[in-house]
């Protein structure tokens, strides 16, 4: 007869399995299909999903984490492969969020795909120009664009509101040198895209026409977003760098800091008015902050995988860092206060 | 921060310049005055912070500095006298190989130095080395054609121990062991659109820690 376990036996036991979920949890959440590595790069945020929206290069889907639970689901049929080969050219890269749908783009088959977000499957496809880097859904027109870097152009597709939703091409944008990230701000009517060294361009929506270029205070332009309230452009730089430029007024760099290193695609919480810097260079994350005079701030700075390079912020406090190597994605609590 | 450092520097040089002169003077006195000099090369790897949020490795992976030193003998142990080093430092961030060719950044430093043989160990004479001075470091990221620099200077302290061997009546080699420590004084940012020079927000002990070769003659 097997003899019954002691409660300190017990009580041992739970505490090992314990440590042992911590760890696991502080290693980050593994997205599906993704142990033995993924390409990472764009990283996006639904509020109306509630979901942090993660495509998972050669793993052939997008992770859809909810940032309570840190459970992730995926939309499949992209493009997979068995073996991560350190880069992120591969498969399903960018993903954006509009009127209900999903739209993502996969580097290797050449298409971007339109996905129903309440069934969460793929309802039709189309073929890209050239190599995609990121797609943002312009709700003002019921376009997408594509960041298309290999084509030196900016593709524009306008979306249907049938059922299924399809796409077409309407236009391609020139950029010389670029384009490098790519941001919508609908409140003014711009778009924002990088050259890839020193510049920053702003494009009208509407006529789509280069209507502004700015210094941005890097050698190599990374990562961008926007603060719509005020316009200010929020830049990333290879080196470490971030700056403000007061794009809707000045044109001029308004503050820069420079720490750690290494910077790519980087992370705006709207709420908190932060800024998560995601570094290779320098296996951190770093944490701004952003006043309502475009003033930077040093908030703080913690420690991340040393291939991390891209950040995203959800709606409840967290800052997400992608880990390439380990496919997984690592939640770090933002315990600052919201920068006035 | 900066005036405990610049004291414990200044006190680690006295009580290291007056031990040794205490134990010297009860062997031997001075008969003639030497001038020391000193050229080593090596290699250095960054250590600690600069301020809040920047460590000095998150833009290099370290050094190769070249170092001069001259002393004047005080006693026949104790010199004292100039160090300049500079080192060329690689860069980690650099896309192509011209763009890493023109990423190299640099650390400058000057500092007045103090230079005590200690006791022979068999056939080596372990030198101990301390100086306080300035360095002016800067980082480079070239990216086809345009620059990003960051640049730090500030007061730093030097400390080494060089076992070194005779190699004739002239010449001497050593390996040299030791590190810089300092505080960043000013920090800065030159980037398009960008000229930042200011004072560092919450700085910290950052330097590097070294190993040379070190070629001596006294004359």
């Amino acid at each position: 007869m097997p003899r019954r376990p002691s409660l300190a036996l017990i009580l041992v036991t739970s505490a090992f399995a314990s440590a042992i979920a911590a760890c696991d949890s502080s290693a980050g959440l593994v997205v599906p299909n993704g142990s033995g590595g993924v390409g990472f790069d764009d990283l996006r945020y639904s509020t109306a999903l509630h979901r942090v929206l993660a495509p998972s290069g050669r793993a052939g889907a997008i992770a859809l984490v909810d940032p309570d639970s840190s459970e992730a689901t995926s939309v499949s049929g992209f493009s997979t492969s068995g073996s991560y080969d350190g880069g992120h050219d591969f498969g399903v890269t960018s993903v954006d969020e509009g009127e209900s749908f999903l739209y993502a783009t996969d580097r290797t088959s050449g298409k971007i795909s339109v996905i129903d977000e309440s069934t969460r499957t793929i309802t039709s496809s189309v073929d890209l120009a050239a190599g995609p880097d990121y797609v943002r859904w312009v709700g003002v027109t019921s376009e997408l664009w594509v960041s298309e870097p290999s084509g030196g152009q900016i593709e524009v597709f306008s979306v249907s509101r049938s059922s299924p939703a399809t796409l077409a091409h309407v236009a391609a944008i020139a950029i010389d040198n670029g384009p490098e990230s790519l941001v919508i701000d609908e409140r003014r009517g711009r778009a924002y895209t990088h050259h890839w060294e020193a510049q920053t361009l702003a494009i009208d929506l509407h006529t789509r026409a280069i209507i502004a270029t700015f210094d941005n205070g890097c050698a190599a332009s990374r990562g961008i977003d926007v603060e719509p309230e005020h316009g200010y452009v929020l830049v990333a730089c290879s080196e470490g760098t971030a700056s403000v430029i007061d794009a809707a007024g000045s044109g001029k760099i308004i503050s820069t800091l420079a720490k750690g290193a290494g910077y790519d695609v980087m992370g705006y919480s709207h709420a908190l008015r932060h800024l998560y810097l995601a570094g290779s260079a320098c296996s951190c994350m770093t944490t701004l902050g952003l006043s309502s005079a475009g003033e930077l701030s040093f908030l703080g700075r913690t420690d991340a995988p040393g291939d991390t390079h891209c950040a995203v912020a959800d709606d409840v406090g967290n800052a997400w860092v992608c880990a390439p190597s380990k496919g997984s994605l690592i939640k770090i609590a933002d315990g600052f206060p919201r920068t006035e | 921060m900066r005036r405990l450092l610049v004291a414990s520097l200044v006190t680690v040089a006295l009580v290291t310049g007056g031990a040794a002169r205490a134990e010297e003077s009860q062997h031997e006195s001075p008969d003639r005055v030497r001038i020391d000099l000193g050229l080593r090369g090596g290699a250095e790897l960054p250590a600690g912070g600069i301020e809040r949020g920047s460590n000095a490795s998150d833009l290099t992976y370290g050094g190769l500095p070249v170092a001069l030193d001259a002393g004047v003998s005080l006693s026949r142990r104790v010199s004292m006298g100039l160090w300049a080093s500079y080192a060329l430092t690689i860069p980690k961030l650099c896309a192509s190989t011209s763009d890493c060719t023109q990423s190299g950044g640099r650390d400058v430093e000057l500092a007045l130095s103090t230079r005590v043989r200690l006791p022979r160990i068999a056939w080596l004479t372990p030198i101990a080395e301390g100086g306080l001075g300035y360095e002016w470091s800067t980082r480079v990221l070239e990216a086809s054609g345009v620059e990003g620099k960051r640049t730090f200077e500030g007061p730093m302290m030097r400390l080494a121990i060089v076992p070194t061997v005779k190699l004739s009546r002239r010449f001497d080699l050593g390996l040299a062991l030791g590190g810089r420590i300092g505080v960043a004084h000013r920090v800065g940012v030159e980037a398009p659109g960008v000229n930042q020079d200011r004072g560092p927000d919450g700085a910290q002990l950052g330097g590097t820690l070294d190993l040379a070769l070190r070629l001596g003659t006294s004359l």
